[in-house]
């Protein structure tokens, strides 16, 4: 020890291995996209492009018949829910509805049996 | 596409597209997932893999490219359920957190040290330029790779 002063200290001044330090240096921890399960679906977000736009039409039906597709929906699936649980998230729309108002905004969100699948269907809703 | 790869000494027959990513392939066909996807652009060094000993970012690297290649994964780094020295000075100086970057880390360092056993700060520094860490600051990581360094040449018995 470099300290100026003894450390005679067992646990104060001295390290800690972390508890889940051996499994996260091996690889071995299980993180949210290391999992996989049978008949597991993959999801997938389309995001706004625009800073502020109304939403005039979205139409998801060619997404839908895509082969694989098992979902595909839009604000207008959570008509008036409202999510958000801190004071300035009150007024949160889990998809946007009518308007649009950052780059990024969640517009559709589609599943699928595989994550191409999904990203697929991204490309086939249709935004006004 | 056919393709044999050899991961971790052991030998896998695949039928690939040859479109998917060395990442895809491991974590998804051989179920190793160890390397972690995350930019998928080369940036992050989360999915960094040996391949011939040298660290690559595999998700910028095609299955087929590997082909005949010596492949090593984060988790081919242990040697009989024991940690090896790099990932013993992770784990004892701190430099994990939420872990996530750790696995390309780990080998990058394993690069690091087959090249250059004794590299100064500003060799470790510049060859974790392609990886990023967003909870330790880097200076955990660093003081672990010097550790690993350091302890390994003791090994060496120099």
């Amino acid at each position: 020890m470099n300290s100026p002063v003894h450390n005679t200290f067992d646990v104060v001044g001295q390290p800690t291995p972390k508890k889940d330090g051996i499994p996260k240096a091996c690889g071995q921890a299980e993180y949210a996209d290391d999992l996989s399960m049978p008949g597991m679906l993959h999801g997938k977000l389309l995001r706004c492009p625009h800073a502020h736009a109304r939403i005039v039409r979205i139409d998801t039906t060619r997404a839908k018949a895509l082969p694989g597709v098992r979902a595909v929906i839009t604000g207008a699936d959570f008509p008036g829910v409202r999510y958000g649980n801190l004071p300035q998230t009150r007024d949160y729309l889990p998809l946007a509805l009518d308007v649009v108002r950052y780059i990024g905004e969640e517009v559709a969100a589609v599943a699928a049996v595989d994550e191409d699948t999904a990203e697929e269907a991204l490309d086939l809703i249709d935004v006004e | 596409m056919p393709i044999t790869l050899r991961v971790n000494g052991e030998i896998h027959e695949l039928l690939v597209p040859p479109w998917r990513t060395l990442l895809e392939v491991l974590r998804e066909m051989i179920g190793l997932t160890g390397a972690k996807r995350s930019c998928q652009e080369g940036q992050c060094g989360a999915c960094s893999v040996l391949v011939d000993g040298k660290s690559v970012n595999s998700c910028l690297y095609l299955a087929v490219e590997a082909q005949d290649k010596d492949i090593r994964t984060v988790e081919g780094l242990m040697q009989e359920g024991v940690l090896d020295q790099i990932q013993k000075s992770f784990v004892q100086k701190g430099a994990i957190q939420c872990g996530f970057c750790t696995p390309g880390f780990v080998v990058a360092t394993t690069s690091l040290l087959n090249e250059n056993p004794e590299p100064s700060e500003d060799e470790i520094r510049h060859a974790m330029v392609g990886h990023l860490c967003r909870c330790t600051g880097y200076v955990q990581i660093v003081e672990a790779i010097q550790d690993a360094a350091g302890q390994l040449k003791q090994q060496r018995g120099g």
